[in-house]
């Protein structure tokens, strides 16, 4: 009886270790996968794919329908003006329009404004607002409601996290008649429309704004297309469509317009899941009628399920190893060229990302505005050891790499591990939890020759679509921690130059050969690796259609429907 | 004459046969059938732990990203990992880790609690309150919870694991060796051992403590399986070993990710901690059996 026991228990332990491969570890990064049986996970195809029978177009479903949608981590707040994150800032965008906003592959349009006029030097926007557009809680839209937003753009006293994204540059603001304002500029700033169609400047209703932030955070009220209705944090967030939207009335559109109101839907209800492996599970069950990101390891497991179609799209996030240009031996830009050489990225897009991604080839995608590529430093790494050698590191050196400890950044310090091994580079690898992270990396406020962190991985897509964005946050001098992401502490006069034009400028021409140079800079001095340009992945149930990822990651529910 | 040998052979045999505790014991495990395979499941586990590096055919970083999660084959028996390297190599290097943790840390923890059991069961009063009473609180706690709090205050690492590992286990050992102090405690030998003037420590380590051995045998048996599960848990929950190191638990992290399409990830490494840890306890399972002198034949 004893022994039966006994025996049982060590059973009892052996089955436990394998119901923990069911639980534990989901770092909600988009790469803990799942899928069914079969071998090697083939690279999949960009695009649509999937074997579902033919959909008749515009034969929608029941008007009542609620939608599920998973997502990889929780939403943080609903005040665009305080959100960091593209989740949240693409719930946002949903719920309120901006002035400008962008088109599917991130071009700008005018949305509350139907245009602007800018003085040479980029000092003055005067700016015509769309007529006949109300907010969901009545409240007109017009230049009042419009200088509201501005003034709550610009009141550092908030403490709100975006708020230097505008505030430092915005001077004064003024009504010129009812639909037309006004702002003037403390400096020239040649971006500043793009800012303007940046998340963080969705306009919100006036009454909302007066609230106070709180209400702003759990309570957002805009003119968008859809309504929000509630957010239980850690469990839901519900959006209701808005029938009455401006965008589904052509008049006011000035022609055409932006959707067809006949969407087959009622709601939506977003819910955070990190484990990927239950995201999965649930497209595939029909719990979800849409998740966003797929693992990259499941892609193929979707891809072959009937019922479920899955997506892919070139994305504007791009993946770096930042190093810290102000210590030794990363302080030498013969050092930062020889392990750009070392690294394989053919090899860490087929091992890291599963072939769905591509090489980067700047500091910015190929969607950004003013967009410039280098063809990217081939695999050599006889190369990168003569370079070690004439920079006086024969024999290599130890460096270590801090990353937030999720799935995915595992395996891409694991492969950089790996790849400098062959050419004498002995890499540490320091993964921890981001909150850690954090306070190691950008909660401190010394010189790059006395910050922690030597070598960072990073991912950073611009989500104004604009180079200044996708380049000043990351390597400019007033960016250093705690400012901002200039992990690398990279310090160029040159560049400074360049990114001062770009920002100074209105000029089209001006700013884009100022970009140009400025990235041509960067790849020779290589402050960081371009490891990879991410694609997005989605995957929605065979019934619904037409839903997309804007390139910064941020969910475009448009045109959504639901059909039959 | 030749018969008259035999006989004299058999009564010589007889009279030396005298059941000495080793003996009985072995005698008792050899029918124990399960447990007699495990042990030597074990031991063949020790030479993987020695030699395991040498007999590896790959080394265990040696990638090959032309052969990613490829299942079982001639050149890998057990397959590849999402780097392409070689599991079976992994695997038979990540014994030695599995191994030395569980060992240690339970060799730790065995030490600590029977001091502390035997000075609780053999001086009580306040000594043995404080002891007990910590034990207690120790004990309130499941195993794993504990260790992953302990880990949480000291950061992740190996040896970090060790050291929560321990400390679970040594409450175990304490009380154990406390019942087995207060049994013997009046017993006849050590009233003798007392009013013959030998010390406390003499009368502790001399004549208490052979008495609680048969005991804490078989639970250090029965613990190194549990040691080598948690440590594996705590690794497998990334508390525990870091990558690249083959360590079990890790390795069936790293699986999990690919468990729908790449099964062998996950199965392998899953399996030899589940015939590990089982040897363990079958091993304790038929030394209790053997040492307990309450079991007859």
């Amino acid at each position: 009886m004893r022994r039966t026991g006994k025996k049982l228990y060590a059973l009892l332990l052996a089955a436990s270790m394998v119901a923990l491969t069911a639980c534990g570890g989901g770092s909600g990064d988009g790469n803990s996968g799942s899928g069914t049986a079969g071998s090697t996970a083939a690279p999949a195809a960009g695009g649509e794919t999937g074997g579902q029978e033919e959909i008749a177009q515009g034969a929608s479903v029941s008007q009542e329908t609620d939608i599920v949608a998973a997502v990889n981590v929780d939403f943080t707040t609903m005040d665009p003006m305080d959100t960091s994150d593209t989740l949240s800032g693409g719930i946002q965008r949903m719920i309120s329009d901006s002035l400008f906003g962008f088109d599917d592959d991130m071009g700008i349009i005018p949305m509350l404004a139907t245009g602007y006029e800018a003085n040479d030097n980029a000092t003055e926007f005067t700016i015509t607002l769309r007529e006949g557009i109300s907010f969901t809680d009545g409240t007109p839209w017009d230049a009042d409601a419009a200088l509201a937003n501005f003034a709550k753009w610009d009141d550092e006293s908030l403490g709100l996290k975006r708020t230097t994204f505008l505030c430092n540059v915005l001077d004064t603001f003024e009504k010129v008649d009812d639909y037309t304002i006004k702002v003037a500029l403390t400096e020239p700033f040649g971006a500043f429309i793009s800012n303007l169609a940046h998340p963080a400047c969705v306009i919100m209703s006036p009454k909302t704004i007066e609230a106070g932030v709180e209400e702003c955070a759990r309570n957002p009220v805009g003119t968008g297309q859809y309504k929000f209705v509630e957010w239980i944090e850690g469990d839901h967030l519900t959006l209701e469509l808005n029938k009455d939207w401006w965008g589904y009335d052509a008049d006011i559109c000035g022609g055409t317009a932006l959707a067809d109101g006949d969407a087959g839907f009622k709601t939506i209800t977003f819910k955070p899941v990190p484990e990927s492996a239950t995201r999965v599970a649930m497209i595939q069950s029909g719990d979800a009628q849409l998740i966003w990101p797929i693992p990259t390891e499941s892609v193929s497991v979707l891809e072959s399920d009937p019922n479920v179609i899955s997506y892919r799209d070139d994305g504007i996030v791009v993946r770096y190893l930042m190093m810290n240009t102000q210590k030794e031996p990363l302080n030498n830009p013969k050092v930062r060229q020889a392990m750009d050489y070392a690294v394989n990225k053919e090899a860490y897009i087929q091992v890291v990302d599963n072939g769905m991604s591509s090489v980067a080839t700047s500091i910015i995608g190929p969607a950004v505005q003013y967009y410039k590529g280098n063809e990217a430093r081939a695999y050599d790494p006889e190369k990168a050891k003569a370079l070690l050698a004439e920079a006086g590191y024969p024999d290599g050196f130890t460096t270590s790499v801090m990353y937030a400890n999720t799935t995915a950044n595992q395996k891409r310090a694991e492969f950089l591990k790996q790849q400098f091994e062959q050419v004498g580079i002995n890499l540490e690898l320091k993964g921890m939890e981001s909150a850690v992270l954090n306070q190691r990396i950008q909660d401190v406020d010394v010189p790059g020759s006395e910050a922690e962190v030597e070598c960072y991985l990073i991912g950073w897509s611009p989500s104004t679509g604009d180079a200044d964005w996708g380049i000043r946050p990351l390597v400019a001098i007033e960016s250093e921690p705690p400012m901002s992401y200039n992990i690398c502490y990279f310090e160029n006069e040159e560049l400074e130059g360049y990114i001062k034009t770009g920002l100074e400028s209105a000029d089209d021409a001006i700013r884009k050969e100022a970009y140009e140079k400025a990235q041509d800079l960067l790849f020779e001095e290589m402050p960081m690796l371009y490891l990879s340009l991410e694609s997005n992945t989605w995957a929605t149930g065979a019934k619904l259609q037409n839903v997309k990822i804007y390139p910064d990651g941020a969910i475009n529910m448009k045109n959504a429907k639901m059909a039959n | 004459m030749i018969g008259k040998k035999k006989n004299a052979k058999a009564e010589l045999n007889e009279k030396t046969d005298i059941k000495t505790p080793v003996s009985e014991m072995v005698r008792k495990f050899k029918k124990q059938k399960n447990s007699v395979v495990a042990l030597f499941f074990i031991l063949f586990l020790v030479f993987l732990a020695l030699f395991g590096e040498v007999l590896a055919p790959f080394k265990i970083n040696e990638y090959d990203y032309n052969s990613i999660l490829q299942g079982p084959s001639v050149a890998h028996w057990f397959g590849t990992d999402e780097f392409g390297r070689d599991l079976f190599s992994r695997i038979i290097t990540g014994t030695k880790i599995s191994l030395a943790v569980g060992l240690s840390a339970v060799s730790v923890g065995a030490v600590c609690g029977t001091i502390l059991g035997l000075l609780g069961g053999y001086y009580r009063g306040v000594v043995d309150a404080i002891i007990m009473r910590i034990c207690d609180v120790l004990f309130a706690f499941p195993g794993i919870i504990l260790a992953i709090a302990i880990v949480a205050i000291l950061g992740s690492g190996i040896g970090n694991v060790v050291i929560a590992v321990s400390v679970f286990s040594t409450p175990t050992f304490a009380r154990l060796v406390r019942s087995r102090t207060l049994a013997l405690k009046n017993s006849v030998f050590v009233q003798a051992a007392k009013n013959l003037g030998a010390s406390d420590a003499r009368i502790l380590f001399r004549h208490i403590l052979p008495g609680a051995v048969p005991e804490i045998i078989v639970q250090f048996t029965m613990s190194v399986g549990s040691s080598i599960l948690t440590a594996s848990s705590l690794s497998f929950l990334g508390m525990g070993a870091q990558p690249p190191t083959p360590e079990w638990g890790l390795l069936l992290a790293n699986g999990r990710n690919y468990m729908m399409t790449s099964m062998h990830c996950t199965v392998f490494p899953g399996l030899a901690i589940f015939l590990t840890v089982l040897s363990f306890n079958i091993l304790g399972d038929g030394l209790r059996d053997a040492l307990d002198p309450k079991l007859t034949d």
